[in-house]
């Protein structure tokens, strides 16, 4: 490639030793990086994205091993550095943003100790110095009185300040690169929208090289230069962001980019175009293309590993038919069949079809309040949670719960549930009066409604397998005979298309969207009319959530039932909802119905939250969220420093 | 290669294959367990060590309690002066010590796993309650827990067994009813975990009893931290019963236990050293054994997570 690489990586492979053999994380990569681009690494988890980026710091693991063919940055051959010039290089001309705000700041250190630090560590500057440009730089990535920030300790800031931090930090040594891995996800798309705008900026302006790591295509279309999408610990498909967005070759970066929801592209309620089966393991050996198990165009070729083809000037992709399947529309056997059974469901229909007084769920004044700091010499003090909160959800319907972390929305979900006692307020099915405290109450109320819960990986118990995870609720319930059961269960698990053989199997063998399956199944054996889904695909990948929107949709559908669906991602709910309730605070502030909130939002608030919704549309750029949110950000400040999470029943 | 002209397949026709050539899951455990080097040493001596206990009766070459006196503290067969007849050699009073070894081997055994079922049972089960209710019972609960802290073992085990009388009986019962602090402290700790797991709120939802919850949602995930506490425990409640039949207030003579042989050899410590070796060699090895097993066992049968 051209001499003014700042990062030249050829054939670089990275190997982990497990205790069930070894993992090829990183399968022979190459990509070189200019000064001050802007590089979005992009894959679903477990394709080796984040142990690159390690890889480059040279951070792995100690079980990994790093091979490469060429590692230079800045002229300089990574391979032969000692362990002390490496440490020279990172956090000097290298550094790294992590994901996670909460833990990447020692609690135990100021600020400012933390910034200067750095500077000191890598360099002759004097403390004063390392201050003044601690102020500049805190000033510059946003944050207010940044010189009385300095004596703060990290556990005093919200998320959304502490990555401004984290920002700062990587910046103290004026590095050539910074390594972002998903240093938004963890964030409120509102903070979200404010930080990529922020780090947009500071590279421009400090013209300072980026790989950005992450799995959001909305995301990468808004701030990446560059595009490199990975699979399976391989880069398929490499090119500027404009070219890979709008002449996307690589079947896997196509399926990726149909299988999202966006608002105003795709059609509502429609199932989406989902990549069937998951991401493999990469423990053993691989032969071939990759992706093959899952391409709609495998051809027989595709036993032999595909180069990487250059297309058009820095435009590469991973395929034997790279540059001839452009033209053609890859079929959709997954999805054709539900497909078809969703037809008839337009937004119209779906709505004019319930009578007015049809309601499923009702909610009447619901509150929670959280007394906090009870102690001998200090006097309590109250947070509502969730403050009077009314809401109907008609029959059949699904009425989605948007809002932010802390606004409350599991709170309430987990009142529904029986699992939290409401302080006040009461909740209604089908008009009657549900008392979720009393054993009877509480017995009715888990007939009729159920929960999906957001990570797949906690809310199934390991040591049972599949059938038994399912049955269990009819055996709690004393349904029909062990033989009764056993059909039940059997013919649920299809449903939710578990294959027969995954029946005995822990959740420990299940990729995430297996799981979400079980859970789904483990859901509805009791035949209830309510399900109230608390972020069911957040924690998945993309190719995934598609697949289990698909079955939420067709589910619905099939057995009438009712959703409250609750999420912090918009594009989903619009595309799966029929009414949208927006929550803030512990309360309601703005509800309505899908089409009016998302096109005519009244309240301001709401206007924000859609303003920072990143579509997958390349040059649009980072949405300016207004410093209005740096007020919301702190309020939730207050909040965060005294550690309360809603979901402890205390 | 003109793959153009290719019908596009209906489904992707590569769907079952193994694209990751990968060995079955029983397979892969079965190689962990044998990679298991350490696993396999602890193993091996354990399951030699039991045997002897299981088939002390059919192996033994004398009667364990037939006194010799004659050939009283006959040296075993790599001494000079030994021989084949008693291959360790004889005690004081001209007993085998081969067969006792092997006889005592099930005293061990079977006062390490018996007392540890009890003090496991008592532990478990009040760390649960104390770890899934919470409040009130955690609060009374972690009460009897300083309580048992307060209280040092050894010095109660040696009090009541001088007011009841030392036997394998009462040295079980004591040490099942003092061992469970650690048992209680873990499961109360990883209960304290689970609680708040999305799968017990799930359980909750579908109307399942704390009762429910305590024992088949909660209980089978704490076997991974319970069974190295219990191989931790076992081979405590082995030398603490050494300790006590050393002190002549646990398995009383004649009958055979290590450490009733350790104490017995005391006397003759300087001129015949064997006669504490050989049981203080084995107590060390059968503790290892354990100890070795139970790490094997919580590395082995961990969950698989994610990779």
């Amino acid at each position: 490639m051209s001499d003014d690489a700042l990062l030249e990586v050829r054939n670089l492979r990275v190997d982990l030793q497990t205790s069930n053999g070894t993992l090829h994380a990183v399968r022979g990569i190459d990509f070189s990086l200019r000064h001050g681009e802007m590089l979005c690494l992009v894959g679903e988890s477990g394709c080796g994205k984040s142990i690159t980026s390690l890889a480059l710091m040279d951070l792995l693991p100690r079980n990994a091993t790093r091979r490469a063919d060429a590692l230079r940055f800045k002229g300089v051959d990574l391979r032969t550095l000692s362990d002390p010039a490496m440490r020279a290089v990172r956090g000097k001309q290298m550094t790294m943003i992590f994901q996670e705000p909460m833990t990447s700041l020692n609690p135990s250190w100021t600020l400012g100790n933390q910034l200067c630090e750095t500077l000191r560590a890598h360099t002759d500057a004097t403390w004063a110095q390392a201050r003044d440009r601690a102020v500049l730089l805190l000033e510059k990535v946003g944050i207010p009185s940044a010189s009385e920030r300095l004596n703060q300790y990290p556990h005093q800031l919200s998320g959304g300040l502490r990555q401004r931090v984290m920002i700062a930090m990587a910046l103290m040594c004026g590095p050539d690169l910074i390594i972002a891995d998903e240093p938004t996800t963890a964030l409120d798309v509102t903070i979200q929208a404010q930080i990529l705008h922020l780090l947009r900026d500071l590279q421009r302006e400090f013209r300072t090289a980026v790989i950005f790591i992450t799995h959001d295509l909305g995301v990468v279309a808004r701030i990446a230069d560059r595009v490199a999408v990975m699979y399976a610990g391989e880069i398929v498909e490499t090119a500027p962001v404009r070219e890979l967005f709008e002449r996307p070759e690589h079947p896997y970066t196509r399926g990726l980019l149909e299988c999202i929801p966006v608002p105003g592209k795709t059609a509502p309620g429609q199932p989406l175009q989902a990549i069937p089966g998951v991401v493999p393991n990469l423990v053993g050996t691989l032969s071939g293309c990759a992706f093959r198990n899952r391409c709609a165009c495998a051809v027989e070729d595709c036993r032999n590993a595909p180069p990487l083809a250059v297309l058009r000037p820095e435009h590469g992709v991973r395929c034997v038919r790279a540059g001839r399947l452009s033209g053609v529309q890859a079929p959709q056997p997954d999805t054709s069949a539900e497909r078809a059974e969703c037809a008839e469901l337009t937004p119209a229909s779906r709505l004019a079809a319930q009578a007015e007084d049809d309601v499923a769920l009702e909610l009447i004044a619901l509150t929670k309040v959280f007394r906090l700091g009870r102690g001998l010499f200090r006097s309590p003090w109250e947070i509502r949670a969730v403050n009077e909160v009314s809401l109907r959800v008609k029959r059949g319907t699904s009425l989605g719960l948007v809002g932010e972390s802390g606004c409350g929305k599991t709170t309430l979900a987990r009142m529904l549930l029986g699992l939290m006692p409401p302080t006040a307020g009461s909740i209604l099915i089908e008009g009657k009066k549900i008392d979720p405290t009393d054993s009877a109450g509480h017995r009715a109320l888990t007939s009729r409604m159920q929960p999906i819960f957001q990570d797949p990986y906690s809310s199934l118990n390991p040591r049972r397998t599949v059938f038994d995870l399912v049955e269990v609720a009819l055996r709690l319930h004393k349904v029909g005979t062990p033989e009764s059961r056993r059909i039940d269960v059997g013919e649920m698990l299809d449903r939710v298309g578990m294959p027969t053989r995954t029946h005995h199997q822990y959740p420990g063998q299940l990729s995430g969207g297996q799981r979400q399956r079980v859970a789904i199944a483990r859901a509805l054996i009791l035949r209830p009319k309510i399900l109230i889904c608390d972020e069911p695909t957040s924690a998945l990948d993309v190719s995934v959530q598609a697949q289990i929107l698909n079955l939420l949709l067709t589910l619905k559908k099939d057995l009438g039932l009712t959703y409250l669906f609750i999420s912090h991602n918009l594009s989903v709910v619009e595309h799966i909802v029929d009414e949208v309730a927006v929550m803030r605070g512990g309360v309601i502030v703005e509800r309505g119905d899908c089409t009016q909130i998302f096109h005519a939002p009244r309240h301001p608030y709401t206007r924000t939250l859609l303003a920072s919704i990143l579509t997958p549309e390349p040059g649009l750029g980072v949405p300016d969220i207004a410093g209005d949110q740096e007020t919301g950000d702190r309020c939730r400040e207050t909040e965060n420093s005294c550690g309360l999470r809603p979901e402890k029943d205390r | 290669m003109d793959s153009d002209d290719l019908p596009i397949p209906e489904i992707p026709p590569f769907e079952s294959e193994r694209i990751f050539d990968q060995p079955p899951a029983w397979r892969r455990l079965i190689a962990r367990v044998l990679r298991h080097r350490s696993m396999m040493i602890g193993f091996t001596i354990l399951a030699l060590i039991v045997l002897a206990a299981i088939l002390a009766p059919v192996i033994s070459p004398h009667d364990p309690y037939a006194q010799e006196l004659s050939r009283r503290l006959t040296p075993p067969v790599w001494h000079e002066n030994g021989g084949w007849t008693h291959i360790l050699g004889t005690d004081k009073l001209g007993q085998d010590y081969l067969s006792r070894l092997f006889f005592g081997a099930r005293v061990s055994l079977v006062i390490g796993l018996v007392s540890i079922m009890i003090s496991g049972t008592i532990g478990v089960a009040l760390g649960v309650l104390a770890g899934y209710l919470g409040g009130r019972v955690d609060a009374v609960i972690n009460y009897f827990l300083t309580v048992r802290l307060s209280m040092p073992v050894i010095l109660v085990a040696l009090a009541s067994a001088s007011v009841l009388g030392g036997s394998v009986k009462v040295v079980i019962l004591l040490l099942g009813f003092l061992l469970w602090d650690r048992f209680l402290i873990v499961s109360r700790a990883v209960t304290r975990q689970l609680r708040e797991a999305e799968f017990i709120a799930a359980a909750r939802s579908l109307g399942a009893s704390p009762l429910f919850i305590m024992l088949r949602e909660i209980l089978p995930n704490l076997l991974g931290p319970l069974m190295v506490v219990a191989t931790l425990e076992i081979a405590h409640a082995i030398l603490l019963e050494a300790t006590l039949s050393f002190l002549g207030l646990g398995v009383q003579p004649p009958m055979p236990s290590w450490g009733l042989m350790v104490a017995e050899g005391k006397a003759y410590m300087f001129f015949q050293p064997w006669i504490i070796l050989i049981p203080g060699v084995m107590l060390v090895l059968l503790v290892l054994a354990i100890n070795l097993v139970g790490d094997g066992l919580r590395d082995v049968t961990a969950l698989d997570g994610r990779n």
